[in-house]
């Protein structure tokens, strides 16, 4: 039996649930268009290290106008805690960084300063500002202005910041060790030797047998009696 | 003037020549192709595997070596603007900036001259910005989100490395590193005459110190690798101009397309991959497929799933517009274009080839035992692997490889059916001919849902896999990696063993280790990896 005749099958026995579950053809998602706010948002973070960086040398060598230097420093620190999180794509994905979930908190109480786009991009814009005035900051406070760019254009496609969940994340770590939530198929010996649970499912599978009118050759019918209201623990 | 800082702005420079030249190398897909094919032993073609990896961690180098080189020259400017500052005036370093003419050491000519004005009025400078800048710009677009998700922004944005080579290559242009000239040293000892300097050019002893501008040297490292990349391009755009046919289009379940199509003189090994473009779509998108026809077909082909927009246009310019409509079942789909009339072969698109390029999967038939191991969509490499072995032992060519063990790993097999019916069509032609022991292949699905689970049950008796119509039963789960390793070490003792992974890393990781792990008492395992 192809795997189309089993899902279909599977459908005349009222035995789908909803889409999304694996015995569902699923929905097939479009690879969108370009998003321009998940390459700002790189963009942006990258130059926040970068501002960061020059702010540092800026002020522990106490070059001249080192005060521009320090105010990058921390311009460039809340660059960072502003960009790490990362939002959903507009198709749902999400992809969140380890360990995203603090900074998410700070960045979701900022409201529509970070969630719109246009606000956000003058913010960067403004915490760029004082990078420009010193040698060590500068290569930052372009690379800032750059990623400006980048959200004013994401905001004029309509992109805004959304904040995701842990469950959202469709790459969540698997370890090796992470057993399966729902056990394997079982054949009815098997469920009939194993628990309760699992001689409930025979039960279930005899019903399947006796409604869709088809009888394995050679074999007893299983009877349909085996329910029980006791849920095993 | 500059103390320990100018030392390592230069170090840095010095490793940057070096990392750039090397950094386009492993791009350079037919170079690698070359080499792949002369390297007289497997361990050295071994090595080219990696070539994406190489370019990461060159890129990361560069990243790195830039760092240090930009801090480095900061202190530089800012020392040099320094040297004019008041506290210098009677001193060595106010001394050394005052000299004037061609022979000056100090690049800030005068003391109104700030660093930042230096970088946005010097050659170096000016350079050293925009390089950087598109720096910055092919990192952000080659971070991992961005590459799987939006890979023309990253395939786009990253043709301006040729504006950072080129701006790298006139950085030293303006030669705003200076040193003393061998005659000026003649006749001005530094060690004598430091200390003099409020009498320089008064006296024969102590005549004024000239300066020169070192020359630039960057260019000629980098000048070969960018030729050479250069005629990579080329070469890839006079391919892109050959003709290629559409022989037949092909409509699988779960949107999947296969493209067959002939070219002359193409020739491909197995598992190797092609960049293909549709200029009618989109001029300047190569999309990367791995070949799965055999080599002894008298076509290649190709299998793409319908995702994206790219592929999307393809399925529309291949008249498949209707089958692979989103909401569309794809089994009424496949029975609806049965029907309809199908296009002529002069109303096929255009379509550009580039390739083919070697994959690990060429040394499959190296090894008297192979296990290839898939995750998913990773499948596809070993389509072409797994013909071309039926091909091989049909005919009755000789054959290194006796044994091929297939280990494929997916949530369920949906987009997969070609290849599942491709399994079923080998299992029994294999049996047909007596050798149905060449192939051993383990499926295994890691999701499934309680409903599933039941159908299964109901249907284990059956002589065939309820999932996939095979003899071989599928089981579900994830392998359990040292149980099937130790079998492998039973049944092949002594033996080296070829093992190819076309997956996830985490599953490369797992393997690899398995591998290693599992390498002893004259057996051993090799592993290769596939990259995408």
């Amino acid at each position: 039996m192809s795997t189309i005749e089993l899902y279909i099958r599977l459908e005349s026995l009222g035995q789908v649930t909803c889409p999304g579950q694996v015995t569902c053809l699923p929905a097939v998602k479009k690879m969108g268009r370009t998003e321009w706010a998940m390459w700002a948002n790189e963009h942006a973070l990258l130059s926040g290290v970068v501002l960061t960086l020059g702010g540092v040398v800026g002020t522990a060598a106490q070059f001249p106008n080192w005060q521009f230097a320090a105010a990058s420093l921390g311009a460039g620190l809340l660059v960072m805690l502003i960009e790490y999180p990362r939002g959903k794509k507009m198709n749902g994905g999400f992809h969140p960084r380890r360990g995203q979930g603090c900074p998410q908190a700070c960045t979701v109480i900022l409201g529509p300063i970070t969630r719109n786009y246009i606000c956000r991009s003058l913010l960067l814009a403004l915490l760029s500002a004082p990078g420009y005035l010193t040698l060590a900051t500068i290569l930052g406070s372009i690379s800032l202005a750059i990623s400006v760019l980048f959200y004013l254009l994401a905001a004029i496609r309509g992109e805004s910041w959304q904040p995701g969940h842990t469950g959202d994340s469709k790459h969540e770590k698997i370890s090796q060790d992470t057993e399966p939530k729902i056990p394997p198929p079982r054949t009815p010996e098997e469920l009939r030797q194993g628990s309760l649970l699992q001689r409930l499912q025979l039960g279930r599978v005899s019903k399947l047998i006796a409604s869709s009118g088809s009888r394995r050759p050679g074999k007893r019918q299983v009877p349909l009696t085996e329910t029980s209201p006791l849920v095993e623990s | 003037m500059l103390k320990s800082a100018l030392a390592w702005a230069r170090a840095p420079a010095a490793c940057l020549n070096f990392n750039l030249f090397l950094l386009l190398l492993p791009v350079c897909r037919n170079l690698l192709s070359v080499c792949r094919g002369i390297c007289p032993c497997q361990f050295l073609r071994h090595q080219l595997d990696d070539n994406i990896i190489c370019h990461q961690l060159l890129a990361w180098t560069v990243t790195l070596l830039t760092a240090v080189h930009i801090i480095a020259h900061v202190f530089n400017l800012e020392r040099y603007a320094g040297a004019w500052s008041a506290d210098e005036n009677n001193t060595l370093l106010g001394a050394l900036s005052r000299i004037d003419g061609n022979g000056y050491l100090n690049p800030m000519r005068n003391e109104n001259m700030t660093p930042l004005l230096a970088s946005v009025t010097t050659v170096a400078g000016i350079t050293g910005i925009v390089a950087t800048i598109c720096l910055f710009l092919l990192l952000s677009s080659s971070m991992t989100l961005i590459r799987r998700s939006f890979f023309e922004l990253f395939w786009l944005t990253h043709h301006l490395s040729a504006i950072f080579y080129i701006a790298i290559a006139f950085h030293g242009y303006g030669r705003i590193v200076r040193g003393q000239t061998p005659e000026s040293l003649k006749n001005h000892d530094p060690d004598i005459c430091s200390d003099k300097f409020n009498n320089w050019g008064s006296n024969t002893t102590c005549p004024l110190p000239q300066f020169v501008g070192l020359p630039p040297k960057t260019w000629k490292w980098i000048l070969a690798p960018m030729v050479l990349y250069a005629l990579e391009r080329g070469l890839r755009f006079y391919r892109a101009q050959q003709t290629v046919a559409i022989t037949r289009v092909v409509c699988h379940p779960s949107r999947v397309l296969e493209l067959r199509l002939r070219k002359r003189g193409f020739h491909a090994g197995v598992g190797q991959y092609v960049f293909l473009c549709i200029p009618s779509l989109r001029s300047l998108e190569w999309h990367p497929f791995t070949l799965t026809s055999a080599p002894e077909d008298d076509y290649f082909s190709v299998h793409v799933r319908v995702v994206g927009d790219w592929t999307e246009g393809l399925a529309k310019v291949c008249g498949m517009a209707e089958e692979f409509e989103e909401g569309a079942g794809n089994a009424e789909g496949c029975e609806r274009h049965k029907r309809k009339p199908k296009l002529d072969t002069w109303q096929l698109p255009f379509v550009a080839v580039d390739g083919p390029f070697g994959s690990p999967a060429d040394a499959v038939f190296e090894y008297n035992t192979s296990v290839c191991i898939a995750g998913g969509i990773g499948v596809t490499p070993f389509a072409s692997v797994l013909k071309s072995t039926w091909n091989r032992v049909s005919r009755g060519s000789p054959l290194k490889l006796s044994k091929i063990y297939l280990f494929w790993l997916c949530r369920d097999t949906h987009a997969f059916e070609w290849f599942s019916e491709l399994l079923v069509a080998l299992e029994s032609q294999l049996t047909d001919i007596g050798r149905p022991e060449t192939l051993e292949y383990n499926i295994f699905l890691t999701a499934w849902d309680e409903n599933q689970a039941l159908h299964i049950a109901m249907r284990h008796e059956q002589e065939t896999d309820v999932i996939l119509g095979t003899k071989q039963k599928t089981s579900f789960g994830r392998p359990s990696w040292d149980r099937e390793f130790s079998r492998l070490v039973e049944k092949h003792q002594g033996e080296e063993v070829g093992v190819f992974l076309c997956g996830p890393p985490k599953l490369s990781d797992v393997v690899k280790k398995k591998c290693s792990g599992f390498s002893k008492n004259q057996t051993k395992f090799v592993f290769h990896k596939e990259n995408f």
